[in-house]
């Protein structure tokens, strides 16, 4: 099983964080927002990407990784929620320009091995109005997030090496 | 008895929209409506900010063709500093946007389009979308999700993010061109090239099966419009407008980008965000704008110009041209101009990235404000895409219109769907395969609502019967 893939700027990385969403609606940036602070933090091993929306091609980016994680603003939770997700079965019915995460990996097998862990961090969000910012408890939950994402990885890292 | 039928939402489309069919006495098809249900907000929001910015904030109008914006705003951005560009930079803007043009087409063809031509418009729709093309042909899946992939990553070396790229930038890129980067790209479009020419044969292969979508999918005369060149080849990033009728004969040319509202013209509806531009030479004071209706994107594209510039996009062309009898006038075509656009773009993005200039450090020109007024165009992959900005002296936005390519198609997608309701539905229900082509008719100009109404989301789908009193028959939605 693959469980590294080469890149550029952190050689060989098995795991992957996207963060996604509209980052000038707000809140709906959020996952973006996480995404970019998990990059500064350069973590060995760590590629980190900062996306509009899940696109059918990111399939290749995620297929191989020891873990994917991916990142969005959520108006339905009241509070930071890291979940597993897995491939949907068989497919929603329909697939439009973009897609939710359980979507993209069900395109994986098409182009290569599902990663061994995939997880959901949705960070609540209450403005999706036009705006640069992040409210100020979406900024709270979503430093919350980024302390759930680095122990994820964490707690990884240390299940590998033991 | 009139009766109506909604489609809402419209599916495998992007943005939101519903489309309402109202019946005669007889349950004849008596009229029909597509209307997009999102709003814009993008022109109210960026008024105030410096036009420096404008090309990233523009290009978040839409995940799928931010380069489109990119080049747009920043020719504009060009025009307003009042620059000439760098050769090289203009190379390199080509060589984006030919990144872009291979992505978006890769995008509506295999994931978008290719379950209901492979799997059949009547087929199951539990299968008939990605998964099923999966189950089904998962090489060409495969080639699919891999050409798209080779298009983002063009983008991503020039514009240096696969979505919403910073790196283009009134007065030239950003960034010069790695040597490294050059033969990576080249390394991509052996198998780009192959793929595109598969699909092409895969498409043409299939092409008898649909002669009553050919005949009914937008099948109607227009006027089409594009950027051309004087030397009549294919035409993406530059250049003057171009208008040609249903039988090939020029009926604009040599516009200049700038004076584009000398032909175009725009009205509005009350129950529908999108503006329906025109061609304004066509409408005499009082006449019905549909007069005007013109197209835009890869079937004008190719309608407009003599030549693709490439060997195997003339090839290509030519038989494009002998199966639709000259001047390709049924939209359904427009799957058919995607695909010889996608090959003929792995060709000259190899011309381009093959010129040793490429590389050059010379990449941006600069300049203050020297212009308070101007406009800059690209070819975006579903067609001519207008920025037009006003500054003040410190170049920060005071006014910006955008004309989008989709709202450039509105009036001919409201006619392919009147065409298609009156091909098909018979009576007060829907049927699913009905309410499939229905779709599949919008879906062929591959339309971006989002971004045409500046709002997010993707595109569900309803569709409503309607009476001849009103009352509402039948209605069948799509989330």
């Amino acid at each position: 099983m693959q469980t590294g893939r080469p890149s550029a700027k952190y050689g060989v990385t098995d795991a992957l964080v996207i963060g996604y969403g509209n980052d000038l609606r707000t809140d709906d940036g959020a996952g973006r927002w996480v995404a970019t602070q998990v990059e500064a933090l350069e973590l060995p091993g760590v590629e980190v990407r900062s996306l509009s929306q899940l696109t059918p091609e990111l399939s290749l980016e995620v297929a191989g990784r020891g873990v994917v994680i991916f990142v969005d603003a959520s108006v339905d939770a009241s509070e930071v929620t890291v979940k597993r997700v897995d491939a949907e079965p068989s497919g929603p019915k329909t697939m439009t320009h973009h897609g939710d995460p359980a979507t993209l990996l069900s395109l994986v097998p098409t182009v290569g091995e599902l990663p061994a862990q995939a997880y959901v961090v949705s960070v609540p969000a209450t403005n999706l109005e036009m705006g640069l910012e992040l409210t100020a408890a979406t900024q709270v939950a979503a430093s919350e997030a980024v302390a759930r994402i680095v122990e994820l990885l964490a707690e990884r890292g240390t299940e590998e090496g033991s | 008895m009139h009766d109506l039928v909604v489609i809402d939402p419209v599916s495998r489309i992007e943005g939101h929209a519903k489309i309402t069919i109202a019946l005669d006495d007889d349950g004849e098809v008596a009229r029909t409506r597509f209307h997009v249900t999102e709003f814009r907000g993008f022109e109210e929001f960026c008024v105030g900010r410096p036009v420096w910015e404008m090309p990233s904030l523009s290009a978040r109008t839409c995940g799928i063709c931010p380069v489109s914006h990119l080049l747009a705003s920043s020719k504009t951005g060009d025009a307003v500093m009042g620059v000439r560009i760098p050769d090289t930079a203009v190379r390199l803007r080509r060589v984006a946007n030919l990144g872009q043009i291979i992505q978006s087409h890769a995008l509506s063809f295999f994931h978008l389009s290719a379950p209901d031509l492979l799997l059949g418009f009547d087929a199951d729709p539990a299968v008939r979308n990605v998964f099923g093309l999966m189950a089904d042909a998962p090489e060409l899946a495969r080639r699919g999700i891999r050409l798209r992939g080779f298009g983002q990553s063009v983008i991503e070396a020039i514009a240096g993010r696969k979505v919403h790229s910073p790196g283009i930038v009134p007065g030239g890129i950003a960034d010069p061109m790695t040597e490294e980067t050059r033969l990576e790209l080249l390394a991509g479009l052996d198998e780009a090239s192959d793929t595109a020419g598969l699909a092409l044969d895969l498409f043409t292969g299939m092409l008898d099966q649909f002669d009553r979508e050919v005949r009914a999918f937008g099948e109607f005369p227009s006027y089409f419009m594009g950027l051309a060149n004087d030397d009549g080849v294919w035409e993406h990033y530059d250049g003057h407008l171009k208008v040609v009728d249903a039988t090939g004969a020029v009926a604009a040319d040599r516009v200049d980008v700038a004076d584009y509202r000398t032909i175009i013209g725009e009205s509005a509806s009350v129950d529908s965000y999108l503006k329906s531009p025109y061609f304004k030479p066509a409408v005499e004071a009082g006449d019905p704008v549909e007069l005007g209706m013109y197209r835009v994107g890869p079937l004008a594209r190719l309608n407009v110009c003599k030549t693709m510039g490439s060997p195997l996009g003339d090839e290509a062309l030519a038989e494009f041209r002998e199966r639709a009898g000259g001047v390709a006038t049924s939209s359904f075509f427009y799957h058919y101009a995607r695909l010889v656009e996608v090959l003929t773009a792995t060709e000259q993005m190899r011309d381009l990235l093959e010129n040793p200039t490429i590389t050059d450090s010379m990449v941006r020109a600069t300049a203050g404000v020297n212009h308070r007024h101007a406009i800059g165009s690209s070819e975006a992959p579903r067609g001519t895409l207008f920025h037009e900005y006003d500054v003040d002296p410190a170049g920060l936005l005071e006014k910006i219109n955008m004309i989008i390519a989709t709202g450039q198609n509105n009036l001919p997608m409201n006619a392919t769907v009147h065409q298609i309701a009156k091909e098909w539905i018979d009576g007060p229900v829907i049927p699913e395969e009905i309410l499939n082509r229905v779709e599949a008719g919008i879906r062929a100009y591959d339309p971006c609502l989002s971004c045409s109404t500046h709002a997010i989301g993707q595109m569900p789908l309803v569709i409503t019967l309607e009476g001849a009193d009103g009352e509402t028959l039948c209605e069948v939605r799509r989330d």
